[in-house]
């Protein structure tokens, strides 16, 4: 019994393991924030966001915000990403609430349409507050 | 040892293509169109293999060591599956222990010892008591599928037509999925089956909880009338008990734990009389319960058809319109808008799918067509349908799996919780397989 139990523990860490494998690789590789905020280091007009599902309510502010990314052994890289929060809320604000290392504004008024700034067609990347 | 027991061929083929669809279909995020597709994908090869297997090799045995190997990497995957939303932090880390467990429960599985029948009843206690506290832990998830059939469920409870509501958007306009969803988009059935666990509990999400244990002890049930090897039954619970995507269909408010339920008391009927009243009526009671049901009802019928049973199949038939068509007279306009929703030109190919038409999509930019998965499930299925016709109600339950895994596959959406219903054919049909002989004299009758 105790030889079949380490077998299936084994199995279990090992799957474990190579998913973690897989994950270290995008987040070292992939990572879709990563790669716009080195856009953004060599062109400060690059995209960071202008496609997906999520976009801005009604009421919505699209911010571009730097956030710190680690991954365990993977060690730590900075993310840029476009968040929608309520127009309301000051670039500061939003960065408290991400912990982030920062924040600006990007579109106070986005629209569907908009094909301007970093956050474009009101798409962004999460939704900040309710 | 349970883990080296001995299979029918297509038995084995089928359980293995039933691990891989769950544990592919488990995999989400980041690693969804890397891991998980190519695992659904050979999930799908296996469901092949299988069906050739049934009909070139239907009385080759093999030997199945990996059985509880497999079912412990499923229950890693588990373990990596984070919960919905933002619960309560008690919860949070019972949602990933309890399929841990799971992996003991494998290796306690493989020992074949006395422990291990305890284990299999613990690991069901404690799934079923994690899918029970559910939805309290998440009582208002954040999902359009459980605000549209609680809206759905609460307006019939109060007399008024479910497809004439609307249901608040919890999103609140933040996702464009490119289509606005304007009507209850799911069967008539799915609303009266979530009324009574509403008027209840409050939360038709209690009704889904139900759905596991009765499953299981279905299975259990049927597996005893079909005389399969007793370890076999118990790989098949575990497989059930800790599939990845488990409580998150339930946390979410998915009707799949419905479709499994109605496959498993399909096989408990069909385990006495394959094409039998009881087992027709229920058959088709699935394309009364989700839309993406198309060609097994066909398929159902084809056999019926060729086995002379027309009075099980007027019986299913006219149960089955039973549960629909009162809707259509209450308002047709309105029914047939849900009911047709998912199916409009209009909804749009959602790239966040677990398919490969998402990995083409993101790999080249090129869209399926919108038709696609209809035709892909009526032609693998015809065709699955054919090559297996005289291998039994474990050949419909295969071929059923083949042809909506392909429209999976080759969609236009497909999500983990679709995959649970494809996952739930395949064990089905490992089952069935496994009891062939005794299904064989009862199809004889």
């Amino acid at each position: 019994m105790r030889r079949t139990v380490s077998r299936a523990v084994a199995i279990g860490a090992l799957v474990m393991l190579a998913y973690g494998g897989a994950e270290l690789v995008h987040f070292r590789a992939f990572c879709g924030k990563h790669l716009a905020w080195l856009r953004r280091q060599h062109d400060p007009a690059a995209v960071v966001v202008d496609d997906g599902f999520a976009v801005a309510r009604a009421g919505d502010a699209i911010f571009t915000c730097e956030t710190d990314h680690c991954f365990g052994i993977g060690g730590c890289h900075v993310d840029l990403g476009c968040y929608c929060a309520a127009a309301s809320l000051s670039a500061d604000a939003v960065a408290q609430l991400l912990d982030a290392r920062s924040c600006v504004v990007d579109h106070l008024a986005p629209a569907p349409t908009d094909a301007t700034g970093a956050c474009r067609y009101a798409h962004c990347d999460d939704h900040i507050g309710p | 040892m349970p883990g080296a027991a001995r299979l029918p061929a297509a038995a084995a083929a089928a359980f293995a293509a039933a691990l891989l669809t769950a544990t592919g279909a488990g995999i989400a995020g980041d690693q969804r169109l890397t891991i998980g597709v190519p695992l659904l994908a050979a999930g799908f090869g296996a469901a092949c293999l299988a069906a050739r297997r049934a009909r070139q090799q239907a009385a080759v045995v093999v030997a199945a060591p990996w059985i509880a190997d497999g079912l412990a990497a499923m229950a890693a995957i588990a373990v990596l599956l984070p919960p919905r939303d933002h619960p309560p932090t008690w919860y949070a880390i019972a949602y990933r222990a309890v399929p841990a467990a799971g992996i003991l429960v494998a290796g306690l599985y493989a020992s074949g010892a006395r422990a291990a029948r305890y284990a299999i009843w613990s690991a069901i206690a404690l799934v079923v008591a994690l899918q029970a506290l559910t939805p309290i832990a998440n009582p208002h998830p954040f999902i359009d599928v459980w605000a549209w059939s609680d809206a759905a469920a609460r307006a019939l409870l109060a007399g008024v037509n479910p497809y004439v509501v609307r249901a608040a958007d919890v999103y609140r306009g933040g996702f464009a999925m490119g289509y606005e969803n304007t009507v209850y988009p799911y069967m008539p059935l799915t609303v009266v089956a979530n009324a009574p666990a509403t008027w209840i509990a409050g939360d038709y999400r209690f009704g889904l909880v139900l759905c596991l244990p009765l499953t299981i002890l279905l299975v259990r049930a049927a597996g005893r009338r079909l005389a399969v090897d007793a370890a076999f039954v118990d790989a098949m619970t575990l497989a059930l008990v800790f599939m990845p995507r488990n409580t998150y269909l339930v946390s979410s408010g998915y009707s799949e734990p419905l479709l499994l339920l109605t496959i498993a008391l399909f096989v408990f009927a069909a385990a006495a009389r394959p094409f039998g009243s009881g087992a027709a009526t229920v058959f088709l009671l699935l394309p009364a319960l989700k839309q993406y049901v198309l060609a097994p009802p066909l398929m159902f019928v084809a056999g019926a058809w060729r086995r002379r049973a027309w009075r099980p199949l007027a019986i299913a038939v006219a149960i089955a319109l039973a549960t629909t068509v009162p809707f259509l007279l209450w308002n047709w306009h309105a029914a047939l808008d849900g009911i047709v929703f998912q199916v409009r030109p209009s909804i749009a190919f959602r790239r966040d799918s677990a398919s490969l038409t998402a990995v083409l999509a993101a790999l080249t930019g090129i869209v399926p067509w919108h038709w696609l998965p209809e035709a892909a499930q009526i032609a693998v299925g015809g065709a699955a349908y054919w090559w297996l016709r005289d291998a039994g109600v474990a050949g419909l339950l295969l071929a059923s799996a083949i042809a909506v895994d392909a429209s999976f596959l080759f969609g236009t959406q497909a999500f983990g919780n679709y995959y649970a219903f494809v996952t739930m054919l395949l064990l089905m049909a490992a089952l069935l397989f496994a009891g062939r002989e005794r299904e064989a004299v009862c199809a004889a009758r």
